[in-house]
């Protein structure tokens, strides 16, 4: 009897050991593995279809960190360690040299990461339509971080832009745990997708979004919003411009909104107007790809796992897009660059010949700065990954792998070690109590397992604290040579800001003084700017366009805000100082959350006949109206689309 | 498809000689009669193409309408029989309306009823003949269209046949094309201009930024990249082994223990 019982109880025993030691040998915790694939699926056969009328305009826009202002750098590694995501940072790590070095190796990462998706886009879009907008980390008027752009691209008017970097949790000690990384084979990419506010009025223009980002991302693309709202009802010129989301992010820390539309990524809520929530993903590439990285510049891993992912993505928002819907402002502000006369009529929505003659030469001139920024930006895909500084971040990136290597076979021997021990100590305890248990128990482990076992108890030991000190001590001894990097990028990236912003300022003189000398006078007499109302504002707003006694009559656009700060724009035809026929109207009550969009009839202001809606967390409707009121469903065929 | 155009050979020798279309037309209404598209084939490609699409620019967004007003304007014509030599002298260019409008119509009829085939005959010629048709200067034609279609407009302007409203609007329509032709001509050359400014911009740009990247690359070593790589790999080497002899001497103490136990049972 005591002899089953000690049979029993050393086979719980053996069990038990088992339950322990076969997670470790299988799972290595501890050490992130990352995914092999994103959830953004890879798609070649799709193919963008670009309809609009303008050919003026880029289709995508990539912004992403690609140099720090020194006086800028110790404003943002503090706060890059002070909103670490997937974890709080004890703040003795934050001050530490090597989250410093976490937080320059994110830019450079970025820096070359984004020439991945930059490559790739440009292979499956129509010529020159993908431009690249690195951003200079800089200190606002308030010493806060934040970012400009270094080229002239943003000026260009995009369907999508999106913003990219990649993420490594500042924690180096942490770093392989389960918060975020990116660290040698292992990328973890931040990606927002985002437009113009008349794309998706819903979501205030943002299509997609890290995660993590999403407070950000949204409470930017509201500014934004907004911003353009305020020039055109007080006639100033634009001049905001959006900082990085993830600069934002980082500067102003989480912002937790819990009732923004929101789904996941390739969800079955594809037709809900929400913002696609992108989690955070820990992309593995393959090893041996990331290994022959130095070899050449054509062997790119991130392509295969993250990117072809994103540019598919990126293809469907384009496919989906209305695109003169998203770029109709954007146009109107380039345009008011060099020509605000043509900007208001354009606005105005004016058809006569002498507008859409000069509108013509105006959009070859867009045409020509978007072909030379093209240039531009391929001169930066050439410089930053072809030439040298893509092929030091590749030595870089690989022999961080070899660390990370050394870190799992370290962890991987952490693990056995560690197993080895336990079983070992519980073959020893139970020995203590039967000596014939205790050969059988020994009898099922080897040999070598025994005598390992002593060595394993130190190994789990010694493993642990060298294992944590791999990363760090990379960081440390790479810190001069990512310095030397980044400073190396930053004189390149501003002697290449001042060579192109003077090649930029030459040709845009000369392209404006041909522009110049060829327009002729808009002949128009029925543009201008008058009053505009609606029933549900007492205010008084601005209308461009046709006006007959002072007030909005015939085709424009117009805008309004009240004394709690909603809003209402609106473009299409008017009369008697209102909307009435067809057309398009934003609506935001400053209390709640997105937009809403109405397109179609309008009577007295308001709603009126077959309308298409879209608000936020709901599918586009198309309904009857009466007189600003919903009375139910409506036949599609009936709807009157607005032509933007 | 017989249809009758020889008219256009008189009447695109006489464009080439910068003849104003008042003349041109006058002499097209007399030649109507004996047309066919077949007989511009004999033309070389070039000059065929040339008429063509000459006829297109000219005729080019008139309604039935108007070609309606602009027959009936010239019904009682005496047409003047011309040499080709006379429409460069002066006098050739004062002809009667009437007789230019009636050319008019003929014309503006002639483009619409055949379109589709002067288009194919238009695209045939540029596939047969790439290298010419691109040498074509469609400005010029432009330009030549341009003076037809306002001494046209201009004829219409002063008809005394009473003009509806539907024939004013249709006047105005047909000069606010003239115009787009105008602008279009304009555009090209705009667009030329602007893609050579274009052009040397990017290659001026890209020469200099050439020039800069070779002396960042010379600048540039990699031994510092290679001395803190390798500086990295030996740290974590040493790491390692540092520990190596300590832990080989636990294990030697656990084993000791654990023969220790064993024999304590016993």
């Amino acid at each position: 009897m005591n002899s089953k019982v000690s049979k029993l109880s050393l086979f719980v025993r053996l069990i038990l050991a088992a339950a322990i030691v076969m997670p470790l040998l299988s799972g290595c915790a501890g050490t992130a593995t990352g995914k092999d694939t994103s959830v953004l699926r890879k798609d070649d056969s799709i193919v963008v279809e670009d309809v609009s009328r303008s050919t003026a305009d880029a289709l995508v826009v990539i912004r992403y960190p690609a140099i720090i202002d020194v006086e800028a750098e110790r404003v943002f590694y503090h706060a890059y360690g002070a909103t670490a995501i997937g974890g709080q940072v004890p703040i003795e790590v934050q001050i530490r040299k090597d989250t410093d070095r976490i937080a320059q190796s994110v830019i450079a990462k970025s820096n070359y990461f984004a020439m991945s998706l930059f490559y790739e886009l440009r292979r499956r879009l129509p010529e020159n339509t993908v431009l690249l907008s690195p951003h200079m980390i800089v200190l606002n008027e308030q010493d806060e971080v934040t970012s400009r752009p270094i080229l002239a691209t943003e000026e260009i008017p995009s369907v999508l832009t999106v913003d990219f970097n990649v993420y490594s949790y500042p924690d180096t000690s942490k770093i392989m745990d389960a918060p975020p990384l990116t660290f040698g084979d292992i990328v973890t990419p931040l990606f927002v997708v985002h437009s113009n506010r008349w794309l998706r009025p819903a979501t205030h223009g943002l299509l997609l979004s890290s995660q993590p980002l999403v407070g950000a991302a949204w409470q930017q693309s509201l500014d934004q919003a907004q911003a353009q709202f305020d020039s055109r009802l007080k006639t100033f010129p634009d001049d905001y411009q959006r900082p990085l989301d993830f600069l934002t992010f980082v500067r102003d820390g989480k912002r937790p909104r819990a009732d923004l539309p929101l789904k996941s990524v390739g969800g079955s809520r594809r037709d809900v107007i929400a913002v696609e929530s992108y989690p955070i993903e820990k992309i593995r590439m393959d090893g041996e790809m990331i290994a022959g990285l130095p070899d050449s510049y054509a062997i790119d891993p991130f392509i295969e796992y993250f990117v072809k992912g994103a540019a598919a993505r990126v293809v469907n928002s384009l496919n989906r897009a209305d695109h003169d819907r998203a770029t109709f402002f954007a146009r109107q502000h380039a345009l008011a660059r060099f020509d605000p006369e043509l900007a208001n009529a354009f606005l105005a929505r004016a058809t006569s010949e002498s507008v859409r003659a000069r509108l013509q030469l105006a959009e070859a001139l867009i045409e020509a700065e978007r072909k030379f920024l093209s240039a531009q930006s391929m001169s930066v895909y050439d410089g930053t990954f072809v030439g040298d500084y893509g092929q030091k971040m590749r030595k870089m990136i690989a022999a961080e792998y070899r660390m990370l290597e050394e870190r799992r076979r370290l962890a991987r021997l952490q693990n056995i070690t560690t197993a080895l021990a336990v079983a070992a100590l519980a073959g020893s305890v139970y020995g203590a109590a039967s000596s014939t248990a205790t050969a059988a128990a020994i009898g099922n482990l080897t040999g070598v397992m025994v005598i390992g076992a002593g060595w394993a108890i130190h190994k789990s030991i010694k493993t642990s604290r060298s294992s944590a000190k791999i990363t760090e001590n990379f960081m440390a001894q790479m810190a001069p040579a990512l310095d030397r990097q980044i400073n190396v990028q930053m004189e390149w990236l501003e002697s290449k800001e001042q060579i192109t912003a003077l090649g930029f300022a030459e040709f845009r003189n000369k392209t404006l003084t041909l522009y110049q000398s060829r327009v002729r006078s808009i002949t128009d007499r029925n543009i201008g700017q008058c009053d505009f109302f609606h029933p549900d504002f007492e205010s008084t707003g601005k209308w461009y366009g046709g006006c007959s006694a002072g007030v909005a009559n015939g085709r424009g656009y117009g805008l309004i805000r009240d004394e709690f700060g909603d809003t209402l724009e609106f473009v299409g035809l008017s009369a008697d100082g209102r909307a009435s026929g067809t057309g398009a109207m934003i609506v935001w009550n400053s209390a709640q959350t997105g937009a809403r969009y109405f397109e179609g009839e309008f009577r007295q202001g308001k709603p009126h006949g077959v309308v298409l809606l879209e608000e936020p967390g709901k599918r586009p409707r198309i309904r009857e109206f009466r007189a600003g009121a919903d009375v139910g469903s409506a036949n599609p065929e009936m709807l009157q689309r607005m032509s933007f | 498809m017989r249809a009758k155009l020889n008219f256009l050979t008189a009447f695109a020798s006489a464009l080439a000689m910068w003849l104003t279309l008042s003349a041109a037309l006058s002499l097209m209404a007399p030649l109507m009669a004996s047309l066919d598209l077949d007989a511009i084939k004999d033309l070389p490609p070039g000059e065929e193409y040339r008429q063509l699409s000459l006829l297109m620019l000219v005729a080019g967004g008139t309604r039935p309408e108007l070609t309606a007003f602009v027959e009936a304007a010239g019904q009682n014509t005496q047409i003047p029989v011309l040499e080709l030599d006379d429409y460069q002298k002066p006098l050739a260019r004062i002809v009667d309306q009437d007789s230019m409008l009636l050319g008019a119509a003929q014309m503006f009829r002639f483009a619409r009823q055949h379109e589709q085939d002067i288009k194919l005959i238009l695209t045939q010629i540029a596939v047969a003949n790439p290298i010419l048709i691109s040498m074509v200067d469609v400005n010029v034609l432009a330009e030549e269209a341009i003076v037809i279609r306002n001494a046209i407009a201009d004829s219409i302007e002063y008809s005394e046949l009473e003009k509806t409203d539907r024939t004013q609007a249709e006047l105005a329509t047909f000069r606010i094309q003239t115009v787009r032709l105008r602008n279009l001509m304009e555009y090209n050359i705009f667009r030329r201009d602007l893609a050579a400014i274009t052009d040397e911009a990017i290659v001026d740009l890209g020469g200099r930024l050439d020039a800069y990247q070779r002396m960042f690359d010379e600048e540039i070593g990699d031994s510092m990249m290679e001395q803190r790589i390798s500086a990295a790999e030996s740290m974590n080497t040493q790491t390692d082994k540092r520990f190596e002899e300590r832990a080989r001497a636990r294990t030697n103490e656990l084993l000791l223990m654990l023969i220790l136990m064993e024999s304590q049972v016993d």
